[in-house]
């Protein structure tokens, strides 16, 4: 469990980039983060790893306070996260090597860091690319071997900082296919992103603008609140954005996140 | 008169054991005043593409025209290349002078423009983009917001007056308001300025949206060209190269698979207008 207890955290004097805010994400939640640019939603996800430390208030990470330095190791093995740019993020020339980067660096014994290798690339499904080139991998396949290098790590929450922001449909479809597969064998993720059906796939959603929590509730909640949300420069869902116009013109249907649901309503409906 | 793209290839690190094909005999005319949707995996051969567009690279074979000159030739390159914008990926990445005007003046002035001409070009990128003058003028680039800058950069390009304005994924990055206001004045400016658009994007939903026609890739070649409507007629297709349907579509096959008769939509204002129509509810 990460716990935020009014947190706020300045970059300069002038602008809080976060401000006063207070929210908690339970073991084993999928949480999207959704918000403009400029809203605070990077920032408050490197405080969820110390990278990061609040100006004012506190952040826990299962107990574990991240302005304590004492406790900046054992917070960050609990807490992966994974950034944007692809490119940015793998350091060595073989993809193996790349996963087994962390583990080396926490000091595991060699036929320990064999097996977590294996197994973090068997979950992304890049087994077969293990002696691979990473600069030879496409920006999906590279996302899914940051991941693998967070997994071998064996955390118990992931940060996903809008890390399909630059993947193309199928880099898209499979990172989210690893993200739904994680989340079922139990590990916290936490996914932020500008894409509003991705945010529509998980437990609940949390909203930010301007620095501060404007709304946080599950998914239908939060998209029953255009008004709210295009105020502060989101969108909808594209099925509920199908709903909305078909309600403008007098055909009234129960909100639906996904195609097959809404496909189902309008059928019941006629 | 077009841009011509003729039997057009690139080869990355040619001549070593690393020369990978990134382009193979792509033929494709890009109309004046047309906007061209350019869809593919990652890559495919996008970016290549554009850059071939723009002259800055040189194919291995085959040749791109732009309006008539030909971009191999070094004379009447330097000619056909002010003719074409390329504006690419995270082009706020280059923003760098002191002042959002002097920053949109950079490509005018080395261009050869005079100064009142500059300046009027100037004045009239930024409105275009919607960055008054007057407000936007005398900042630094980075006092903006991240949509801003985009804008900002885009000006830079625009203020050069291309005939053709060719984008790498354009809206990458930026939130839901910025993607849509971006889309927006880029099909704009085909109106205002008379531009024809090629854009790059992984959107389809924004392809959708936009393209009067859209040129797929796959593995560096073109597999397919036409309206939207024909393109995402291919479903198969497009799922098995990496690519995907708008949300309209995947719900109108959705609909399709329950007995309703939906005919190929990909827009939702035209999915909803027909499913109301249908309800005998009008619109």
């Amino acid at each position: 469990m990460i716990v935020l207890d009014h947190v706020t955290y300045c970059y300069d004097a002038q602008n809080a980039a976060l401000r006063d805010i207070s929210l908690s994400i339970a073991d084993g939640e999928l949480l999207a983060v959704v918000g403009h640019n400029g809203s605070g939603k990077s920032t408050l996800a490197k405080h969820l790893n110390a990278l990061l430390l609040p100006d004012e208030g506190c952040v826990t990470v299962n107990g574990l306070d991240t302005r304590e330095e004492a406790n900046t190791l054992a917070i960050r093995q609990q807490v992966g996260m994974v950034f944007q740019n692809p490119d940015n993020q793998l350091v060595t020339t073989v993809v193996e090597e790349d996963v087994a980067f962390g583990p080396e660096n926490l000091g595991m014994e060699s036929g320990e860091i064999r097996r977590r290798v294996d197994e973090a690339l068997r979950a992304v499904g890049m087994e077969a690319f293990a002696t691979r080139a990473p600069h030879m991998l496409s920006g999906g396949q590279k996302q899914r071997i940051a991941i693998a290098g967070m997994l071998a790590m064996g955390p118990k929450v992931l940060v996903l900082d809008e890390a399909t922001a630059m993947l193309d449909p199928k880099g898209r479809r499979d990172v989210l296919a690893i993200v739904d597969s994680l989340h079922k064998q139990g590990i916290t993720v936490v996914m932020i992103t500008q894409y509003m059906e991705e945010a529509a796939l998980c437990d609940r959603v949390a909203v930010l603008a301007g620095g501060s929590l404007i709304l946080e509730g599950t998914p239908r909640e939060v998209f029953a609140r255009a008004d709210v949300l295009k105020a502060n420069r989101l969108d909808l869902p594209p099925m509920v954005q199908m709903r909305s116009l078909l309600a403008a013109g007098g055909m009234d249907l129960p909100l639906c996140l996904k195609t097959e649901e809404l496909a189902e309503a309008i059928c019941q409906y006629s | 008169m077009p841009i011509q793209l003729e039997q057009l290839s690139y080869v990355y690190m040619q001549g070593s054991t690393l020369a990978q094909r990134a382009v193979e005999d792509i033929s494709l005319t890009i109309e004046a005043g047309e906007f061209l949707g350019l869809i593919g995996h990652t890559g495919s051969g996008k970016s290549t593409l554009v850059q071939l567009m723009g002259g800055l690279l040189q194919p291995a074979a085959g040749r791109v025209l732009v309006d008539g000159l030909d971009l191999a030739d070094k004379k009447q390159r330097a000619q056909a290349r002010r003719g074409v914008g390329l504006v690419f990926q995270y082009p706020e990445y280059q923003l760098f002078e002191e002042t959002v005007a002097k920053d949109v003046a950079y490509g005018p002035r080395n261009m050869g423009f005079g100064e009142n001409e500059i300046e009027a070009a100037v004045h009239e990128a930024l409105e275009l983009v919607g960055l008054p003058y007057k407000k936007f003028a005398s900042k630094s680039p980075f006092e903006l917001s991240g949509g801003e800058k985009r804008r900002a950069a885009l000006a830079g390009v625009i203020a050069m007056r291309p005939k053709y304005l060719v984008l790498d994924e354009p809206m990458a990055g930026l939130d839901p308001a910025g993607r849509s206001d971006i889309l927006h004045t880029i099909n704009n400016l085909r109106g205002e300025i008379g531009c024809a658009v090629a854009m790059v994007s992984h959107s389809m939903e924004d392809v959708a949206r936009c393209a009067g026609r859209i040129a797929v890739l796959n593995q560096g070649r073109l597999v397919r060209i036409g309206t939207p409507a024909e393109v995402f007629a291919q479903e198969d297709e497009l799922r098995a190269i990496g690519l995907d349907l708008p949300a309209p579509c995947k719900l109108a096959t959705a609909l399709r698979a329950r007995g309703l008769e939906v005919p190929p939509l990909y827009e939702m204002e035209a999915l909803a207008s027909f499913l109301l129509k249908r309800e005998g509810r009008h619109v």
